[in-house]
């Protein structure tokens, strides 16, 4: 077989997108930045390629593991699988100060994905809302996110919430170390996943806590003397150089970790009672107060829980308690968020992954070497939003182009002439640009979803006036030139 | 490299560890190569007319069976494995491994074993498990601000490998010569390296993780699923080599038994035998007729073919019911009704 006329098809995960649904998600994508835009949001773009450093610093190992990198002259670089790192960077480079910065986008973003047949290029729109705390912002982020779906059309959607801020001050007050605590924050999305568990997150821990569930065996604690006993004696036996050095340090580090496996243990047990109280807002709200008291845990954790009371309260107009679930042991699996995070799901759609998510991440701006900047937002999913909204009605194939037919080559210029005269009335208009005859032309008209065909032929040049094909019913008639633009086309939708 | 319509390729080692095995497997296949061609890195397999034997280096071998330039082709599944990104724990056992056109026909051929394994200089004390890695490279990078580095020829699996594990701050460094100095000279800071025992590893004062098993491989047989699926010949060619490969495999987990036996006849030497726990054969004993040249009882042959394990027991067996003189014979192929391999392949390309 000859290399040239090999048949060349696209990649595995990556997909065409085809006119008709190409113009439904265009259309979306439009409903939702003017949605963005009403809200103040200015547009802003950024690269498709970044360096793979900046995408890593602050993702989760989920994130890391589907990052599309590969290495170009030396250097490491990814496709983004995500806008906020992207536009945080853009905010610093871009030496954008406004408080608050308000900021939208739209594009591909990449994700490696290792199941079979599973779409690996989606489209993310979103916004960020930069420079703003506290509960009016977090609102803002929460209702935007919802006028998103709602303001697509979709109806039965809801939006499950936590709050990574409140997770991590309990973590700390309970005296969990930097590395254990963001190690739970990562299994967060474990502890709530179906067919998941606790019990889980006990295995994933195990390596480097040993069991959480129950207190210290004395033979663990016989096989951690028992390494320290070798250390010490193989750093005796060898030269005191600056690498061994080193490793006693990496030693003495990891045996000191070891010594928070029963805190971890307590961190996870009171997540797992958070997650078991989620529900409704208010009621969820009621439950952790009394958990927290419970656990002698109030105090830093209770303002948190006040503060969201102030969000739920501010936001409740936009976005009915009945849609939203408060789980604050909620997590996702990107490691930037430090308050409020929230993912929108639709009942719809087969399986579990949302339609969008977002929430609140004041230390990545710093993280990534700008000032220290309080920032919230929200990205959806397009193609995810299309199928959620195609699951719930079916579509009716669109028919909205016009079509205007010479019936002859004398005709060409009139006829070039009226589809100049209805494209200015804002209509979408084909020109027949195929010498066939006028069976032929409708056979096509049909095939492309034409609403109306437009016959212009010598008697309708010499009379002043233009036949109208409907294809809806095929019926025609005429309409004088004069009256083009007062006259109620029957048939006729407006794309727009 | 441009493949016509009437060759068919297959791409087999030219160098290295995996040429001579491979040529004396496709012999005890029956599918010897004969290189007859003046031309060196040309050859033939008799038993498949049609089929032309080009040697290539086996990194090679893969790229040229993924884009075509070769149908079919035999080198390590490490390679596949980094040129797919594909990991054991993701592969249900049975299922097909792919990748765009790439096809890997027979994935354990049974020679070439090595495996892909993470190593740490001995001295790492604090560095039990993988796990232990994660501590390093936070330490690493608090310390010297920079990411730990792995020295490997496997970046893809490896990467996969440990994201998996939860280590994420981690460059590769790509390496050509050998990899088992790079921590000693500095160029890194541990290996991810191809080891058969891993004896180099030790004499190069690395010690191999004992959860650090990237990727376990040996040779196998891989196919370019366009090529197959246009290619009638080729198609043909490539269940003819499972065929025989897998007959042959088979085979040799068997012997065939030949006893002589008195009995009153020949359904009575049968029962006799297929009363015995070991000598039920695959369906039954064959028994046949002794013409003695004197007379005396009638004795008649029993043959079966056993599970080569069970066979002293066997013998021992046969002794019992009173058999003489038993032959014992290596099964050459043994064909079942139908070839699991052809199934999946022929599934996955008419598909």
């Amino acid at each position: 077989m000859s290399a040239e006329s090999r048949k060349l098809t696209r990649l595995k995960g990556m997909a065409d997108v085809l006119p008709e649904e190409a113009e439904r998600r265009a259309h979306l994508a439009a409903q939702l930045a003017g949605c963005y835009a009403r809200a103040g949001y200015l547009p802003l773009e950024t690269p498709l390629l970044e360096r793979s450093e900046l995408l890593l610093r602050r993702a989760g190992d989920q994130l890391a593991e589907r990052l599309y990198s590969f290495e170009h002259r030396g250097r490491q670089l990814a496709l983004r699988p995500e806008f906020t790192t992207g536009v945080a960077r853009a905010y610093i480079e871009g030496g954008m100060s406004g408080t608050p910065t308000r900021l939208r986008y739209s594009g591909p973003v990449f994700l490696e994905n290792s199941g079979r047949g599973r779409p690996r290029q989606f489209t993310q729109v979103g916004f960020e809302l930069i420079g703003a705390a506290g509960p009016r912002a977090d609102a803002e982020a929460l209702t935007l996110a919802a006028a998103t779906v709602g303001g697509g059309g979709l109806r039965d959607w809801n939006i499950e919430v936590g709050h990574l801020g409140l997770v991590s001050i309990l973590l700390d007050q309970l005296g969990l170390d930097h590395q254990a605590s963001s190690l739970l924050v990562a299994n967060l999305e474990n502890l709530n996943r179906p067919g998941r568990s606790r019990l889980y997150v006990e295995e994933r821990l195990a390596p480097f806590y040993g069991p959480l569930s129950d207190p210290p065996a004395l033979e663990a604690e016989a096989g951690r003397e028992r390494i320290s006993g070798e250390a010490a004696l193989a750093l005796f036996a060898s030269s005191n150089d600056g690498a061994q050095g080193e490793v006693y340090e990496r030693l003495r580090i990891k045996l000191g970790r070891r010594q928070q496996s029963g805190l971890v243990g307590r961190g996870l047990a009171l997540l797992d009672e958070l997650s078991k109280a989620a529900g409704e807002p208010f009621a969820a709200l009621a439950a952790a107060r009394a958990i927290l008291r419970a656990h002698g845990l109030d105090g830093r954790g209770s303002a948190i829980l006040d503060e969201l009371e102030r969000t739920f309260n501010i936001a409740a107009g936009d976005l009915p308690p009945e849609r939203v679930r408060l789980n604050l042991a909620f997590g996702r699996g990107l490691l930037y968020y430090t308050g409020i995070l929230f993912e929108v799901r639709s009942p719809s759609l087969p399986d579990d992954a949302p339609l969008g998510g977002g929430g609140r991440y004041d230390d990545l701006i710093a993280a990534l070497g700008g000032p220290p900047t309080p920032a919230c937002g929200f990205a959806c999913t397009l193609e995810r939003l299309s199928a959620a909204l195609t699951s719930e009605r079916e579509l009716p194939p669109p028919r909205y182009h016009l079509m205007v037919v010479p019936l002859g080559s004398d005709d060409v210029a009139a006829a070039l002439q009226l589809a100049a005269r209805l494209r200015q009335m804002g209509k979408r208009v084909e020109m027949e640009v195929v010498e066939r005859k006028l069976d032929a032309s409708l056979r096509y008209a049909d095939r492309a979803r034409i609403s109306t065909v437009f016959m212009i032929g010598p008697d309708e040049r010499a009379g002043g006036y233009v036949t109208l094909h409907d294809m809806s019913n095929r019926t025609e008639r005429r309409i004088a030139l004069t009256r083009l633009e007062t006259v109620d086309w029957v048939g006729e939708t407006d794309g727009e | 490299m441009v493949n016509d319509k009437q060759t068919i390729r297959i791409a087999l080692a030219s160098k290295g560890e995996l040429e001579q095995p491979t040529l004396d497997f496709l012999a005890k296949c029956g599918l010897a190569v004969s290189k007859t061609n003046p031309r060196q890195y040309i050859a033939t397999i008799p038993a498949l007319p049609g089929v032309e034997v080009i040697f290539q280096r086996p990194p090679d071998i893969v790229t040229l069976v993924r884009e075509g330039d070769a149908d079919l082709g035999i080198t390590g599944y490490d390679l596949v494995a980094e040129a797919i990104g594909l990991l054991d724990e993701d592969i249900e056992p049975g299922e097909l491994r792919e990748d765009g056109d790439l096809l890997v026909l027979h994935e354990a051929l049974g020679y070439g074993k090595c495996a892909l394994v993470l190593a740490v200089p001995e001295q790492w004390l604090d560095v039990e498990t993988t796990a232990d890695l994660i501590g390093v490279a936070a330490y690493t990078r608090e310390k010297h601000a920079r990411s730990l580095r792995i020295a490997t020829k496997y970046p893809s699996l490896v990467r996969a490998f440990l994201y998996r594990k939860g280590l994420t701050s981690f460059n590769t460094v790509a390496a050509s010569g050998a990899l088992e100095a790079a921590p000693t000279t500095g160029i890194a800071d541990l290996i991810a390296d191809i080891s058969a025992s891993g004896t180099t590893l030790r004499e190069n004062r690395l010690r191999v993780l004992p959860d650090g098993t990237v990727v376990k491989a040996q040779a196998v047989l891989i196919g370019n699923k366009r090529n197959l699926r246009q290619h009638e010949a080729a198609l043909a060619a490539a269940c003819t080599m499972l065929e025989l490969i897998e007959a042959y495999q088979k085979a040799r987990q068997y012997t065939t038994l030949t006893a002589n036996l008195a009995a009153e006849s020949a359904a009575a030497a049968a029962a006799a035998i297929s009363g015995l726990p070991d000598c039920g054969g695959l369906l039954g004993p064959t028994v046949s007729s002794v013409y003695q040249q004197a007379g005396g009882s009638t004795w008649y042959t029993a043959s079966i073919v056993i599970e080569s394990s069970k066979l002293v027991a066997a013998v021992q067996q046969l002794r019992s019911v009173g058999s003489h003189s038993i032959t014992a014979a290596p099964v050459g192929y043994l064909f079942g009704e139908s070839s699991p391999l052809v199934e999946r392949l022929l599934a996955r390309v008419k598909k």
